[in-house]
């Protein structure tokens, strides 16, 4: 399925449907599994990627477990959210 | 800039809304992985953080970007204690709570992710549907 224009950029990411990724899963781990037998044989390379570090949010925006922002704010924003 | 930001700067620092995550872990094993260690993160304090490293380390579907061995460095550049954040994630402290979430999310209609509720009512993820649905749940004086 495409990308949902209207409904895109969040994170700048797009709106994904999480059936689509189950329906492909299998074909990916079958390549993944390829890819790795593949690599085992070829001695791959194994070098980690760098790893970006955001900067902190101002010390000024509460943080507190899974909520950002003032406990005591009038609208409640509840994002469900897949980090992958 | 995404919509996120723009939010947090126009609403979440002024103090008129407050944005609760819900992780869930629709696509695939490394994805519930990456949320049972921002569980794991968040025992310390660090939930935003590890959050935030998170997104700006995705490696799409398919990649390992959020394999086991990837998060713990993830721990380390934030300077979290790694020893007890591995021991909890080795430990699958938060598994059965990520897989409940995930059915619960499931149950109440969450098809796809983001999915954004405010004040309980879905809306779209584009900036002006946010604005509005958050100007619309503020008394006239705020």
């Amino acid at each position: 399925m495409a990308p949902n224009p209207i409904r895109g950029g969040w994170r700048g990411r797009a709106y994904t449907r999480w059936w689509v990724y189950a329906a492909g899963a299998a074909g990916a781990a079958a390549v993944l599994a390829l890819v790795v037998i593949v690599s085992g044989l070829t001695g791959g390379d194994t070098k980690d990627p760098p790893i970006v570090v955001p900067v902190p949010r101002p010390a000024a925006l509460a943080q507190e477990g899974h909520v950002l922002g003032s406990p005591s704010a009038p609208v409640t924003i509840t994002e469900y959210a897949d980090f992958q | 800039m995404g919509v996120l930001p723009t939010i947090e700067e126009e609403f979440l620092l002024t103090g008129k809304a407050k944005l609760e995550v819900r992780p869930i872990a629709f696509l695939g094993e490394l994805s519930g992985l990456a949320v049972q260690a921002a569980e794991c993160a968040n025992e310390q304090g660090w939930f935003w953080r590890f959050h935030d490293i998170l997104y700006a380390n995705q490696g799409g579907k398919g990649s390992d970007a959020f394999s086991r061995e990837h998060l713990q460095r993830f721990a380390v550049a934030l300077g979290l204690d790694t020893a007890a954040f591995a021991s909890c994630l080795d430990a699958g402290k938060y598994a059965s709570m990520v897989a409940d979430d995930t059915v619960a999310a499931q149950q109440r209609g969450v098809d796809s992710t983001p999915t954004v509720f405010v004040n309980g009512r879905e809306v779209g993820g584009n900036l002006e549907e946010m604005r509005a649905a958050i100007q619309g749940g503020l008394s006239p004086e705020s």
